[in-house]
């Protein structure tokens, strides 16, 4: 009995609960986990750091906007923004790099007859006098006028359902308008149907009124376990003369895919990163499991490497997508945060360079394509002095 | 021989099994930031602190804070608030322009992040209860805690 006892204590003190020792006072860089690559190869073209645009902000208007468009005609050049859960689309002339102004200022109400359903979820500014603005919750789209005044509204979903995306606008998944039709990319499926996503590229054609679900079967192997968010599709227009496409990227794919919605024809091109292993790209789970909770989620999508957003600059013949690195939840609860590159081809997705983003400086969603290249939200400045958003103009040497 | 013995095992179940409190900083760590921070807003008859981080599970953070401001617990001087890992601090100000909330003596801005940067990493607010001046519970404020809310009622 009492040797019984014994081992009872013995196998108790051993089994249980262990306090969750957590000091952290400060980051021991030394034992900080380093994923460390070989460069695959040699790049011919360095990324530089170049010209500024100052765009002066109001006391209302402050840094982050889920969706910038830069938009050209003849000597015009604007820049225009949406500042996060403002209703408020920002027209910028950015004609003079260091004298840039605000030409006007479109405030949506929640409600009455220029509301677009409540909170607006990101905008496409077609021209002056045709603006397109997505409902958050993705159900319609406002065609509004400068002046605010809503023209049409487009159903384009009657309401939420889990066997399709929902639209979600942003920089690098932006509203495309196309033949007369809207392409949005948006949110992966809660639900599977006959065992495949249902297309994370959503179509809405407004002569038809139809909507319609592209591409559930790509890119190869998504429909194999539970991804997440890792499937998320980001894309941005690829037009030579009057051939548009989209170029599609998605997260957990070296490739790079050109799309014709018109023919439907698919194309794929590698674009593989030099830095970041994106072989070791895995599903959270290979039955459909999902995470539990918002930290079981974050630990995953964090631990995979994944590519972001894509942008094509065809006056300067450039193809540019972003990459992070992944990062385990130990470093993050040092305020570690993973390395994002930023990779650099022609329109023949002969890549040029590759380097290491800034990502204490640089908020890489928040990026355009001008007549001159790249422009990147430079966040530090805006943190010494909250009056104006700066971007800074990446470009190959 | 076998009544002495229960005793200890029994212990042994019970102190051995504590909340975890993963990513987030110590009871003696934060008892020392909060004295230092508010000094003599700081007392015996403070009942609970609030520290909401500005970036971290967006819907946790807003659906919280839409609570405190309709609710007027800011109005409430036995409860501190600390805001910190502040991404956009101009944001912050706007949101919270009306009735000067960030100027009370309850209120805190952690703007230069230091209770972020001594390791307080988390995705949720975290709700902590005192009595006397001690911690008796720390919860996150999280979709799937129920138990907070009724607490923040209850002050």
């Amino acid at each position: 009995m009492k040797r019984i006892l014994s081992i009872l204590i013995f196998v108790l003190m051993f089994c249980s609960c262990n306090q969750v020792k957590k000091q952290n006072n400060s980051a021991d860089v030394s034992k900080v986990e380093r994923m460390q690559y070989d460069v695959l190869s040699v790049f011919s073209k360095k990324i530089t750091i170049g010209d500024e645009i100052r765009i002066p902000l109001d006391a209302e208007t402050t840094f982050y906007t889920e969706t910038v468009q830069f938009y050209s005609k003849k000597d015009q050049q604007l820049l225009i923004t949406m500042p996060l859960s403002s209703n408020t689309i920002n027209v910028y002339d950015i004609s003079k790099k260091n004298n840039c102004n605000q030409v006007n200022k479109i405030k949506i109400p929640l409600e009455g007859p220029n509301s677009v359903d409540g909170e607006i979820g990101g905008f496409l500014y077609h021209n002056r006098d045709s603006i397109f603005v997505l409902s958050k919750f993705g159900f319609k789209v406002g065609l509004i006028n400068n002046e605010g005044e809503v023209l049409h509204k487009y159903q384009i979903q009657q309401e939420y359902s889990p066997n399709y995306t929902v639209p979600i606008v942003s920089t690098f998944s932006p509203i495309s308008f196309i033949d007369n039709a809207f392409y949005f990319s948006g949110t992966v499926p809660e639900k599977k149907i006959n065992g495949k996503f249902s297309g994370l590229l959503m179509k809405y054609d407004i002569e038809e009124k139809k909507t319609s679900y592209l591409l559930n079967n790509f890119p190869d192997g998504i429909n194999a376990g539970y991804w997440e968010r890792m499937v998320r599709l980001f894309y941005d227009v690829y037009s030579l003369g009057n051939n548009n496409q989209l170029l599609l990227s998605y997260m957990i794919s070296d490739s790079l895919y050109l799309f014709n919605p018109k023919s439907q024809q698919l194309n794929s091109m590698m674009f593989k990163s030099s830095y970041v292993s994106t072989g070791e790209i895995k599903p959270f789970s290979k039955s459909y499991k999902k995470p539990k909770d918002y930290v079981e989620r974050a630990k995953y999508t964090m631990a995979q490497p994944k590519y972001l957003g894509v942008k094509v600059d065809v006056l300067n013949n450039r193809i540019y997508r972003f990459v992070i690195n992944k990062n385990s939840y130990a470093n993050f609860t040092k305020g570690i945060f993973p390395d994002i590159y930023l990779i650099v081809s022609d329109l023949n997705f002969n890549i040029l360079a590759e380097e290491k983003i800034d990502r204490e400086k640089y908020k890489i969603d928040m990026c355009f394509v001008s007549n001159e290249g790249l422009y990147i939200a430079n966040k530090q400045k805006y943190d010494q002095d909250d009056n104006f958003l700066v971007f800074d103009l990446f470009s190959i040497e | 021989m076998i009544r002495i013995l229960v005793i200890p095992i029994c212990l042994l179940f019970f102190l051995s099994c504590k909340e975890k409190n993963e990513a987030s900083v110590t009871d003696v760590f934060l008892l020392d930031y909060l004295e230092n921070t508010f000094k003599e807003n700081f007392t015996a008859q403070t009942k609970a602190a609030i520290i909401i981080p500005n970036v971290g599970c967006s819907s946790c953070i807003s659906q919280l804070e839409s609570y405190l401001l309709s609710n007027g617990i800011f109005d409430n001087k036995f409860v501190l608030f600390v805001f910190t890992n502040i991404d956009d601090l101009k944001l912050l100000k706007l949101r919270y322009s009306k009735n000067s909330i960030l100027q009370r003596n309850n209120v805190f801005v952690d703007k230069e992040n230091k209770l972020f940067n001594k390791g307080f990493i988390s995705f949720y607010p975290e709700f902590i209860l005192f009595s006397n001046k001690k911690i008796i519970r720390r919860l996150f404020v999280d979709p799937k805690n129920n138990d907070v809310y009724p607490l923040i009622d209850n002050l």
